[in-house]
């Protein structure tokens, strides 16, 4: 059974239907109708009427034509139709099957049809009836004479390429074989159908027409149709065409009959038989099909209170029923925020609803009625007011069908869990991106970070370039002065006093409080690196003379050193740390130190360089952070390797002017450094 | 250099009551320093650990009833060789934690070489705790508690057996020890320069564990 949808962008119908078409009942009751159908194709025309026929007495039947199927498939009593049922018209490729209907019509002439037709009256006609007619439809345009009419003035539409007009293809064999005159008759029925066509040609010239199901395109016709807003059909039946005229205004419909003989009676009677068995056969089969969907339907249209008497159900029918449904919903809504069994144990036991298990429902009972509990101990009222529903629908349920009720809710839960892991995965790629966000941001504020010193470090410059008298007079006096401890002290207090000078700028009153130390530090920085050379290494030659002593120290030293070295001994059992030896971004850090000119800048380098080393030992020891037992000798190891110049003067110079300032981390480091390097000068 | 009143601010907070000590932790290598202070700031074992950088230099903070104390746990090398350099880590320690493993006589002896030289070179009023590690290993234990127990009682010292892999005592011993410590004193650290830059940076980068709780 097939069902033809509309997918071509150039057709849109609406057909909008309000009571019955007084047409197809004889017991009509005069009644106001519309009846509206807007087709749109190609741009070329658009068609509206509206149907109001108030005056139709119910004793005389309307003049349609017994072949003017239109309104009997249009006009159901069902809201607006499907457009599953609709599109097929306004595309013009499908005639309804309406003749099977034509004959039941209470035409005067033509009453004289099986009496088993009169269920196929409209009115009985149900919505999904009325789907089906489609395809009887397809056939029977097939059928149709028309066809030629399709490939000779209906070309451009058939060779739109409409899916249904190719798929039908084997059934139109199969149908023409059966149709009572056969393909022997089929070339005189094509003369007498062109004939006809020329005749309604002229006829449509004259009125405003339509015709049943198929537009035609005939250049006059299409403006005449422009004018009048009128819905031009082809008749779908053994070349039997009728036009029927409806008033642009919307009045009393007029059918007119043309070319019907008894002749022709007769050919159509045997025809529509034809027709109306294969649309029986067709609607069963449908019916069959749909069983289950049929019963869902109807229980879901009966009110609540039969459901209580779901205890005489069988599974297949409790399976379909309303309460199961509702049941299956609470149950996964009440069970959600618990431990699930549905998902583990409990669920897999009863996978097949057949498997009764008699625990089943006590188990479920008791884990119900202790969220209920727990709900109503935190005031959710709402959670609670769901538990008990769920316990009183399941206290109605017979042990035999928990069972069923769980392992539907099973199966909907394993339906979902393809969206929950879908949210488990989007929920990842958020946090993922959250990191990632977080990464930028952390460039980002270094940015921030960089111009705010920049400014300090300009500030700071232009604060000095003011105090060059007081700089230079503090670089006479350190000159001057021939110990190293009255150069520091002397150093320390007059940049104690710069920097309070400094902070008591316009500049800087607005200065955030935790800013205030990275402007000191700034001005530090650059009065040490204004008067390094007398501060650095305050005993001049002495000092370098050390320096150059203890480096030579270390150079010896480094020749033929080993992470094994009895003095290091370097994971001297397991090795694991050799492989990253010698460590040489540590060194780098620690090499760079000369580069900086003031106490502080030094000690970063020593903190950054320990924090490398310890992060490297970190990747090489898989599973376990390192400690200082590790880092130790590994620190001795890289200072010997490094040797980095002017080292003594360089940690004196740190603890001159640095060291008791030294909180935190970086004291930690600088000890460890220290220490270090303190040992160094004990090893031979 | 002037510690002006941001940097005071800084260090203290707005509340008034967090207090800084700083924590040396003393025993021969292999005895379980690092995962003792891992477990007590991370709440985990290295066993599982997989990102941690270092264990070397750690913070944590331990809310007591009226204060918040703030440990600054300082991680030393414990070889031998490396002894006499002691004394420059525990300088200026207001607590130290001398470690032993019960399974090994050897680092018991040593722990006791540790204390006496605390008591001899460290602060006076340095608290002093021993511990016991390794505790889960129970069925090859070398040091009884009874010897640790009464060598702790006759030297003044808190003295706990802890085990980093079972979790036992550890948050005890260093509740322990921040109930033990003079709060008047307050033995906060010098105050002061700090240079936010990187006080910042090294929060950021997290390799110290800067533990914030």
């Amino acid at each position: 059974m097939r069902q033809t949808h509309s997918t071509g962008s150039d057709s849109s119908l609406s057909t909008c239907m309000s009571s019955r078409d007084p047409s197809t009942s004889p017991q009509t009751v005069p009644k106001k109708r519309s009846f509206t159908i807007t087709s749109i194709e190609n741009g070329k025309f658009q068609l509206n009427f509206d149907l109001q026929r108030s005056h139709n007495p119910p004793s005389s039947p309307p003049p349609i034509s017994p072949s003017s199927p239109v309104p009997i498939i249009t006009t159901t009593p069902t809201p607006p139709s499907p457009p599953s049922v609709t599109s097929p018209l306004a595309n013009g490729l499908i005639h309804p099957s309406l003749p099977a209907f034509e004959h039941t019509l209470p035409n005067g002439t033509e009453r004289s049809e099986s009496p088993n037709e009169a269920h196929l009256t409209p009115s009985r006609l149900t919505n999904r009836e009325a789907d089906s007619c489609t395809p009887v439809a397809q056939q029977n345009h097939e059928l149709s004479p028309s066809n030629p009419d399709l490939s000779a003035s209906d070309h451009d539409r058939a060779s739109s390429g409409h899916d249904t007009h190719t798929t039908m293809g084997s059934s139109v064999e199969n149908l023409l074989e059966d149709s009572p005159k056969g393909a022997a008759g089929k070339q005189s029925k094509k003369k007498r159908w062109f004939k006809r066509r020329k005749i309604k040609q002229k006829h449509l010239k004259q009125q405003v027409s339509l015709q049943e199901n198929r537009p035609v395109e005939d250049v006059a016709v299409k403006k005449e149709r422009s004018k009048t807003h009128d819905v031009s059909f082809e008749g779908g039946d053994d070349g039997k065409r009728q036009s029927l005229t409806r008033g642009a205004g919307g009045n009393a419909g007029q059918v007119d009959s043309v070319d019907t003989g008894p002749r022709m009676n007769t050919l159509m009677k045997r025809r529509s038989n034809t027709i109306i068995e294969k649309y029986r056969a067709i609607v069963d089969e449908q019916k069959k099909k749909e069983v289950p969907r049929v019963v869902k339907e109807k229980l879901e249209s009966l009110p609540r209170f039969v459901h209580v008497k779901v205890g005489e159900m069988c599974a297949e029918e409790f399976r379909e029923s309303l309460f199961c449904t509702q049941l299956e919903y609470k149950l996964r809504a009440a069970l959600q925020n618990v431990h699930t069994p549905l998902t583990s144990d409990l669920g897999d036991g009863v996978r097949g609803y057949e498997v009764a298990r008699p625990d089943l429902k006590w188990q479920l009972t008791s884990l119900l009625e202790s969220g209920l509990q727990r709900s109503r101990w935190v005031h959710d009222n709402m959670e609670s007011a769901l538990l008990a529903e769920t316990l009183n629908m399941l206290s109605q349920l017979p042990d035999s069908l928990v069972g069923v009720a769980v392992s539907t809710a099973h199966e909907e839960h394993r339906r979902r869990q393809a969206y929950a892991d879908y949210l488990v995965k989007s929920h990842m790629r958020f946090l993922d991106v959250r990191l990632q966000v977080g990464a930028v941001q952390t460039t980002v504020d270094r940015y921030q970070d960089v111009l705010r010193e920049q400014f300090v470090q300009f500030a700071v410059r232009e604060f000095l370039d003011s105090r060059k008298e007081q700089l230079e007079g503090l670089r006479d006096s350190l000159v001057s002065l021939p110990l190293a401890d009255e150069r520091c002290s002397l150093m320390t207090e007059r940049v104690e006093g710069l920097s309070e000078g400094l902070m008591e700028q316009q500049t800087w009153r607005d200065w955030p409080g935790e800013n205030v130390e990275m402007v000191t530090s700034y001005l530090e920085d650059q009065l040490f690196s204004l008067l390094y050379l007398h501060v650095f290494q305050p005993n001049c030659d002495l000092d370098r003379q050390r320096d150059e002593l203890y480096s030579a120290h270390l150079s010896r030293l480094s020749e033929g050193l080993t992470p094994t070295h009895p003095s290091l001994q370097i994971s001297p059992v397991s090795h694991i740390y050799h492989s990253g030896c010698p460590w040489m971004s540590a060194q780098k850090h620690l090499k760079a130190m000369s580069v900086f000119k003031s106490p502080r800048g030094k000690v970063r380098c020593i903190a950054e360089s320990c924090r490398v080393l310890i992060s490297l030992l970190q990747y090489a020891k898989v599973g376990s952070p390192p400690g200082a037992d590790d880092l130790f000798p590994v620190l001795v190891y890289i200072i010997i390797m490094a040797n980095p110049p002017a080292l003594l003067s360089t940690t004196q110079f740190i603890k001159n002017f640095l060291e008791d300032r030294l909180v935190g981390e970086e004291n930690y480091w600088w000890v460890q450094f220290s220490t270090a390097v303190e040992f160094t000068k004990t090893l031979e | 250099m002037a510690s002006r009143g941001g940097s005071a601010h800084r260090a203290n907070g707005s509340r008034d009551k967090i207090c800084h000590f700083k924590l040396v932790l003393l025993g021969e290598s292999g005895v379980g320093k690092s995962c003792l202070v891992l477990r007590f700031v991370k709440g985990e074992y290295s066993d599982h650990l997989e990102a941690t950088i270092g264990a070397a230099f750690l913070t944590q903070t331990v809310n007591l009833d009226d204060t918040t104390v703030k440990f600054e746990i300082w991680d030393t090398a414990g070889q031998e060789r490396y002894h006499s350099l002691a004394p420059m880590y525990y300088r200026g320690a207001q607590a130290a934690v001398v470690v032993y493993d019960i399974s090994d006589g050897d680092t018991f002896v040593r722990a006791k070489n540790w204390v006496k030289e605390l008591q001899r070179q460290a602060s006076p009023s340095i608290v002093i705790a021993l511990a016991g590690n390794k505790a889960d290993l129970k069925d090859i234990r070398k040091v009884h508690i009874e010897d640790a127990q009464s060598y702790a009682e006759d030297n003044g010292l808190l003295f706990m057996e802890t085990s980093a892999k079972s979790d036992q005592n550890v948050q005890e011993l260093f509740l322990a020890i921040a109930n033990k410590l003079p709060k008047s004193a307050s033995g906060s650290p010098r105050t002061g320069t700090l240079e936010p830059n990187v006080s910042d940076r090294m929060r950021q980068q997290g390799n110290g564990g800067c533990c914030k709780s």
